[in-house]
């Protein structure tokens, strides 16, 4: 608890000026600090009486408070003491023989105060973040349905109201530092790395579109989660547009970092906690289908990624029955077969215009054509037939194209 | 004991308000402290209370005769503007506050202040029954005022999750409507005091859970700031935000009202810190566990420990729930004068 590098100078510069020996004895008459470094440890049964006797809660009045005037403890002997008090708690005691100029010993008072608060309020926001941490755990582990009672006590506790509803926003902050540096060195990235990250956490609880009910909080090592809290769901719509808006937002607070890429998602907004993992697990999907078209960076929304999203949402009944088949015979016919799945999407995203097909492709529109002619056959899909036939198609070249970039991956 | 005090209720509390010196320290209620109890003793029962002008002041009235606070507080809702401005309100019976049915604001462009606003009804008897009290009290007791701020407004007049989506989607059009919106509380404001109030209320809840102290800063300082330049000068005027608040303190100390109401969520050391002399902090005591749950042992406890802190005006952190035993105001009012006895 004690900042002893902050709290010896302190010490020695007061004992200097006075000539006098200088201590801070705990509680329980130990001394924890001293000027003379060979009296820590020592013992002083005098302090452990005056704790015993409550000394130190003397009322405090603000004509007290205004004059500054702080009345000495009166000891035995030559000895004096200070009680070092944070939030009306005694922490320690300051202790000195000999004289010593009150008006010193009351600024050595309230420096000392001031340093034992600035860490007690450290430990406390340490503290804090374990307990958020610990929570968004809780609420985002598969167990949480079935706890949803004790984790909305628990939430409580913390300030957070888990009976509103909620999306959940992923940001993946992804080390980059490797991309310039291959060899492992140890060039002190993982101390900065923590840092970073901490004060990423805090400019995104301070952000402007942050409220105190959205619980924020590291989800394992790069996934900084928030459970953005809405008040109802009357206007869905318009929940879902200020989210696209937030997502960009908090992608551009976090994205100036020099050691992360940043990529930003978001889940559904739900009503039940049982849903906080799922809303949360759409996020991570949505970040991972970005990162596999490509983009490794920003904010991904689920429109950009639409037809990828759904290919993946396409249910086995459908996969299984319908895109298998068509993959096996498309990638049966070899090279052939993916130029012509490739000429037929081209196709299909210039709104099934041959001529901008031709020129996207750099090819001669007959060649388009006949690759449409023979794509027809292979699959026996025809475009011309309408949108069941351009779907199926177009799923496909997703399908191939999501199903090449999970091999990669593995 | 009363023959020891030197000052006027209204002059005490006044003082106290601009960190001066008082005789004793005072009682001041910024929010209703209107209970059933006390609507039995009178006949004054909600919900006529609530537009009644002679019912209001005589409920009112009870906070300083049955409860014997230096202070009495007329407005006990935050709907009255509400109402004037077309909201349709539930009055709700005798034991419920009231509530807002819907938010009639669709096209936030469109709305400018009603010319006759003052004359609508329950603005009307809000001033008529500050005139009948101040009538009653002249400087014995302090008649507060109060007015609802732009952001709730907003709140009231467009939904509250529907306004603080505007936060994000239409910011131009947000700053726009509350820097219309802060008319209301001004006209109603300078009312207020023409009709005898001594202390106003301005209640708006920019409150930590519903928006950033970032968004207080960029959308709500710079209207305070410009109220209270507009208000009558030599009326102090509260602050009132529910929640906790300590991220946004800082700010509220550059807005230049006088003081602040504050909820028992914030650690009354930690506010005095930030608000480092420059707002007089108010309130402190939890209503729905101490107030209305608690024992008098209790609520004296309470507010020993918030006079020892160092907070000298204290009073309930909000309106009080309506089914708050008297007796637990009594003590308040007792515990904060034996103190006070203590210390001279
Ligand atoms: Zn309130």
């Amino acid at each position: 608890m004690l900042q002893q590098e902050l709290i010896q100078p302190l010490l020695d510069r007061a004992a200097a000026t006075g000539r006098v020996v200088i201590e801070i004895i705990n509680p329980d008459g130990v001394v924890i600090a001293s000027s003379d470094p060979g009296r820590v440890h020592s013992l002083r049964p005098e302090v452990q009486e005056l704790t015993a006797a409550g000394l130190y809660c003397r009322p405090v009045s603000s004509s007290e408070v205004d004059a500054g005037a702080t009345p000495v403890i009166p000891a035995k002997d030559e000895n004096h003491f200070l009680p070092l008090t944070v939030n009306e708690q005694l922490v320690a005691w300051l202790g000195w023989q000999g004289s010593f100029p009150g008006e010193t010993a009351a600024l050595l008072q309230a420096s000392l105060e001031g340093v034992l608060a600035a860490a007690r309020r450290r430990d406390e926001q340490y503290y804090t973040t374990r307990e958020e941490e610990a929570l968004l755990s809780a609420l985002l582990g598969r167990e949480a349905a079935s706890r949803a009672e004790e984790l909305k006590l628990r939430a409580l506790n913390a300030g957070y109201d888990l009976n509103l509803p909620r999306a959940v926003i992923v940001l993946r902050l992804e080390p980059k530092e490797n991309r310039y540096f291959n060899i492992n060195l140890h060039l002190g990235y993982d101390v900065t790395r923590e840092q970073l990250k901490s004060e990423i956490l805090e400019h995104v609880k301070g952000d402007l579109y942050i409220t105190a009910q959205d619980l924020v909080a590291f989800y394992s090592e790069d996934y900084l989660v928030i459970c953005k809290a809405f008040l109802d769901t009357d206007n869905l719509p318009r929940l879902y547009q200020a989210m696209d808006v937030i997502g960009k937002h908090l992608y551009d607070l976090v994205s100036g970092n020099h050691l992360f890429a940043v990529q930003v998602a978001y889940g559904s907004i739900v009503k039940e906690i049982a849903g906080l993992r799922r809303s949360y697990q759409e996020a991570v999907e949505l970040i991972s289908l970005g990162a596999a078209c490509g983009k490794s960076n920003g904010f991904i929304d689920a429109d950009t990624i639409l037809f990828e999203a759904l290919a993946c949402a396409l249910p086995g009944r459908l996969t299984s029955r319908y895109l298998e088949p068509l993959l096996q015979k498309v990638e049966a016919a070899g090279e052939e077969g993916i130029q012509l799945l490739e000429t037929v999407e081209a196709f299909i995203d210039n709104n099934m215009n041959i001529k901008q097909t031709a020129e996207q492709l750099y090819l001669h529109r007959n060649t388009v054509t006949n690759r449409l002619e023979r794509i027809k056959q292979l699959t026996g899909l025809d475009p011309a037939t309408g949108f069941r036939a351009i779907f199926w198609l177009k799923m496909l070249a997703v399908y191939r194209r999501l199903g090449r970039l999970h091999q990669h991956e593995d | 004991m009363a023959a020891r005090e030197q000052m006027a209720g209204c002059e005490r509390v006044l003082a106290a308000l601009r960190g001066r010196d008082v005789d004793r320290l005072p009682l001041i209620t910024p929010t209703s402290v209107a209970t059933v109890e006390s609507m039995t003793a009178t006949g004054a029962f909600f919900p006529e209370a609530h537009t009644d002008p002679h019912k209001m002041a005589a409920l009112a009235a009870t906070g300083h005769e049955l409860l014997g606070f230096d202070t009495v507080a007329p407005y006990f809702s935050i709907l009255l503007e509400a109402a004037a401005l077309g909201c349709t309100v539930d009055w709700n019976p005798v034991d419920a506050m009231p509530a807002i049915k819907n938010n009639p604001l669709q096209k936030w462009e469109e709305w400018r202040l009603p010319t006759n606003f003052l004359d609508r009804q329950p603005i009307k008897a809000l001033l008529t029954a500050i005139s009948l009290l101040k009538k009653r009290y002249g400087h014995r007791v302090a008649v507060v005022g109060k007015v609802i701020g732009p952001w709730t407004l907003a709140y009231h007049l467009c939904g509250v999750q529907n306004f603080l989506l505007g936060l994000v989607l239409e910011p131009e059009a947000v700053r726009d409507l509350l820097g219309r919106l802060v008319a209301v509380p001004l006209l109603l404001a300078a009312a207020e005091v023409e009709a005898g109030a001594d202390v106003l209320t301005w209640a708006d809840h920019a409150t930590g859970d519903l928006v950033s102290a970032t968004a207080y800063r960029e959308f709500l300082l710079p209207l305070h700031q410009r109220a209270v330049k507009e208000l009558p000068a030599d009326v102090p005027v509260i602050l009132h935000t529910c929640g906790r608040v300590t991220d946004r303190l800082g700010y509220f100390t550059q807005t230049g009202f006088t003081a602040f109401h504050f909820d028992s969520r914030n650690p009354p050391a930690e506010l005095l810190i930030l608000a480092n002399g420059r707002l007089t902090l108010v309130g402190g005591i939890n209503n729905p566990q101490t107030l209305l749950n608690g024992r008098v042992a209790e609520v004296k406890v309470e507010v020993e420990r918030l006079l020892k802190a160092g907070i000298r005006l204290v009073a309930p952190e909000c309106a009080v729930p309506l089914r708050t035993p008297n007796q637990n105001l009594k003590a308040v009012v007792q515990a904060v004068r034996d103190f006070s006895r203590r210390q001279r």
